[in-house]
């Protein structure tokens, strides 16, 4: 959520930046003689920029060469120059392992259920709050519901371990003891999903509202007072007001987790994962796990991890898009 | 737009780096279920060391009294001897040790010190470039690269001079067989107990119902049916089961279940002298039947399949069953457990090692990868001709003696400990930890520890019964076997087996599925492993 809180700054920068750009640019026809001058012009500004620039050069752009090592069979004491050369072998393996349609079908679900539950739940928190008129009740709970964030997700898996198990698990304690049978809450097929769910929610809600409660911050207070003035009630105000407010945040974020689609998270899931549940739990990320690179197999992983790069950078293309399409400022 | 794609891009990188990380930290793991052994004879500071030790660095603590010079010359010139060896602590030793060792040994040594967590890297490009010393410690035997360097000839085939070492020359042929590559043995093995399974069984418990302690499995079943329903702790309420099993099951405690009924230790060679899975045979069959049985019956948890290794102590230290088929040493860290909850002298663990089913033989799997971790190597660009081999081998036979044990694992007497009969007392664990843990990484041979007394019985006990266990031990075929696809797809395709093992148990499916389970994984790639091992195999044999 962090990297995405970076991102959102960075990218609200980069709007402003740019659409002062195209205001420039429309004056400017010639660009490439515009750059130069502009280069000229605002040296201090570029020189100043550079050290970043090279930053991302250096450790972002140059090691991307090493996805070379997906088309090869790689093994580190002969490195990438003297590795065989096996073209898309890997891939042929990983799409016809069988395995990849359930993969896929699983990630799809699981970031499905992320979207409609798990996404939503920060707006609603941060709306929620924005509500609460008692400014110490709203700030106690803020800090409450942040703090799963820095939980990781060893401790939460295991704390829902320890309500759930079957021997002598709180919440099956309960359940037993009101005459039901036990439920396999860790090993039924059909609770990973939910349990993914909560989880998700549990750890992240909080967190992910800080983004929609600074953006709310920004609302202008007017219209409320208009809305009111106009005999609004708090529903109709949230509906009206509040949430078109935000709705550039919200659109924003969605574009962002659109291409997380197949990020689920490796440990989260990993630590779920049992024998009983591999069926709706396996995604890619455990999949490369235990075929990959628990065998050393740097390419085959590799390979994986680009192929899902890939979806998600078509995914983001797309999304971005749609949201244009739909009168909403996109990421870029 | 830009900065949208350098994300996007530097996630990829990241999904890179992660791999990469990944991948070391589990470098470190040859096999799953190889345990970590809580030091058996360990008297001081025991949590401290557990935290900072590797599972080589264990400290012993016994002695035996004998000062004893090796066999070389007094007058004989010091040789120069450097180890390329394995750090895995924080620190290397002080030279203290190494100077007693010298002294000892006759020799002039230098190591130089890989960090345990670097050695991948570290041994690729020694490897590569050939910048080794005279000894190499090769703990790595299903690295790729450390592979391809033993079978390649690079280094001394030690195997025809071994017997001429009386320290060296009763290497079990099992640990050798597991050790070569090629046909060759690269080096000398490093000796680690082969097999440290057995049963532990709480004593008060069948005290308390007047029962035996079980040694066929049908005495187990009805021991544990009466742990289930008898209510063995007395406490008036139905709150135990009696196997504690755990999520990696199948791989650790089912494993030695299926080698009583005869199923082979993960790879075995069948009648047809085909090497197939230990999943394929009959004992596999029906030690999952005898599984499925106790579960419906409520002898194993029933949640199983989620407990990790830590619940399951815990379950075991509370009392919550009292049947554990594990690691031998592992009723001390149960007992020991207990004590610090509270639960002093309450509770009494039984050893069993020689389970086995009715009119069958006592079989006890290898869980240490066939008891080698890794051989010490000694390179032909290093040590030329066959004297200086010979003299290397020399100085690794004497520290595969007691005395030179002692020195590694113990330090030096008067200084690091002293003798109290035939027992250790260890006098600065603090100095032990400077001066000598590190060098205990570095040991020829850990069986040596069970030639001493301990003065705990229980670690006495286990230490002797994990000693015992190399005569019934039952070794893997496959390690010295060469397979591509085994390399590719084996921790891919035992999901499937495996995954119908806790599916089956549970009552979730069928026996007919388990099956189709196994014939998915013959078309998945198995087939074509036990074809390729089964070659290499009969060339290696034959």
């Amino acid at each position: 959520m962090d990297k995405q809180t970076q991102t959102l700054t960075a990218n609200t920068a980069n709007q402003t930046a740019k659409s002062s750009a195209k205001k420039r640019s429309g004056k400017a026809p010639r660009r490439k003689r515009s750059l130069r001058k502009e280069l000229k012009m605002n040296w201090m500004l570029y020189l100043m920029i550079l050290p970043g620039v090279v930053y991302f050069l250096i450790f972002k752009y140059a090691p991307m060469g090493g996805l070379v090592i997906a088309f090869q069979d790689y093994y580190p004491f002969l490195g990438i120059k003297n590795s065989q050369w096996v073209g898309l072998a890997h891939f042929k393996r990983f799409f016809n392992s069988g395995v990849f349609n359930n993969l896929m079908r699983n990630t799809l679900i699981l970031f499905g259920l992320n979207l409609i539950f798990a996404f939503p739940s920060s707006i609603l928190l941060a709306i929620m709050l924005n509500e609460v008129r008692n400014t110490r009740f709203k700030k106690g709970v803020q800090t409450i519901v942040y703090l799963p964030h820095f939980i990781s997700w060893v401790i939460v898996v295991s704390i829902f371990y320890v309500l759930l198990t079957t021997e002598g698990g709180a919440i099956n304690n309960i359940i037993e003891s009101m005459g039901f049978a036990k439920i396999p809450f860790l090993t039924n097929p059909s609770w990973f999903r939910p349990l993914y769910i909560i989880q998700e929610i549990w750890k992240g809600a909080g967190w992910g509202s800080i983004i929609y409660l600074a953006a709310l911050t920004n609302v202008d207070q007017q219209l409320y007072e208009a809305a009111d003035l106009d005999g609004a009630s708090r529903f109709q105000m949230i509906w009206h007001v509040t949430l078109p407010s935000i709705r550039p945040t919200i659109v924003t974020m969605l574009i962002l987790k659109v291409g997380d689609v197949l990020e689920l998270g490796f440990d989260h899931v990993y630590l779920m994962l049992n024998s009983l549940n591999r069926d709706v739990a396996e995604i890619f990320d455990t999949f490369v796990y235990t075929a990959g690179i628990t065998n050393g197999q740097l390419s085959f992983s590799t390979a994986v991890g680009f192929f899902k790069s890939i979806v998600g950078l078509i995914l983001v293309i797309f999304a971005n898009s749609m949201a244009k399409k739909v009168g909403e400022e996109g990421v870029y | 737009m830009k900065r949208k794609k350098l994300q996007i891009f530097s996630k990829l990188f990241a999904g890179a780096l992660a791999l990469s990380v990944l991948l070391s930290a589990c470098g470190g793991n040859d096999s799953k279920e190889t345990e970590k052994p809580d030091d058996p004879t360990q008297k001081v500071t025991e949590k401290e060391t557990e935290k900072e030790t590797e599972k080589e660095t264990e400290k012993e603590t016994e002695k035996e009294t004998e000062e004893e010079e090796p066999n070389d010359d007094e007058t004989a010139e010091r040789v120069d001897i450097t180890w390329m060896s394995v750090l895995h602590t924080d620190s290397p030793p002080s030279d203290e040790v190494i100077e007693a060792i010298n002294d000892f040994a006759n020799v002039n040594l230098t190591f130089h010190w890989v960090p345990a967590s670097t050695v991948d890297e570290r041994m690729n490009t020694a490897l590569a470039s050939g910048e080794l010393a005279d000894i190499v410690t090769m703990n790595r035997l299903t690295n790729a690269t450390q592979r391809k360097a033993l079978g390649s000839g690079m280094f001394w085939d030690v195997e025809p001079y071994l017997s001429e070492y009386e320290n060296l020359n009763d290497i079990s042929d099992g640990r050798i067989a597991s050790c070569k590559v090629n046909g060759i043995l690269g080096g000398v093995p490093i000796v680690k107990p082969v097999a440290r399974y057995g049963l532990v069984i709480r004593q008060d418990w069948l005290d308390n119902l007047g029962l035996e302690v079980p040694h066929t499995v049908d005495d187990l079943v009805d021991v544990a049916m009466a742990f289930v329903n008898d209510d063995p702790d007395g406490n008036g309420e139905d709150d135990t089961y009696a196997m504690i099993e755990r999520n990696e099951s199948w791989g650790v405690s089912f494993r030695q279940v299926a080698g009583w009924f005869g199923a082979p230790n993960k790879w075995g060679v069948t009648e047809e002298g085909n090497v197939e899975p230990w999943f394929m045979h009959d004992g596999y069959f029906e030690a999952m039947e005898l599984y499925r049985d106790l579960y419906e019956k409520g002898a194993i948890n029933s949640d199983f399949a989620v407990m990790e290794k830590n619940d399951q102590k815990q379950a075991a230290a509370q009392g919550k069953g009292g049947i554990v088929i594990t690691g031998l040493y592992d009723a001390r860290n149960y007992y020991n457990l207990a004590v610090e909850l509270g639960m002093e002298g309450e509770m009494e663990w039984a050893l069993v090692n020689d389970m086995h089913v009715e009119g069958g033989e006592v079989r006890s799997l290898s869980d240490t990868n066939n008891g080698v971790g890794g051989v010490y190597a000694i390179p032909k660009s290093e040590v030329p001709d066959e004297d200086g081999m010979k003299r290397v081998l020399q100085f690794m036979n004497d520290m595969a003696s007691k005395e030179g044990f002692l020195l590694m694992t113990n330090g030096i007497e008067g200084v690091h400990y002293e003798m109290d009969g035939n027992t250790v007392v260890n006098l600065d664990q603090e100095k032990w930890k400077q001066d000598v843990q590190a060098l205990s990484g570095s040991r020829m041979n850990e069986l040596v520890t069970y030639e001493f007394d301990n003065s705990n019985p229980m670690v006495q006990k286990s230490n002797q019964m994990i000693f015992d266990n190399e005569k019934n031990a039952v070794y893997d075929v496959a390690p010295p076997l060469e397979s591509e696809t085994y390399d590719m797809l084996f921790s891919q395709i035992e999901q499937l087996p495996k995954d119908a093992y806790y599916k089956y148990v549970m009552g979730d499916i069928t026996m007919d599925e388990v099956k189709q389970a196994n014939e998915d994984w013959l078309a998945q790639g198995g087939q074509q492993m036990i074809e390729e091992f089964t070659a290499s195999y009969n060339e290696l044999n034959g």
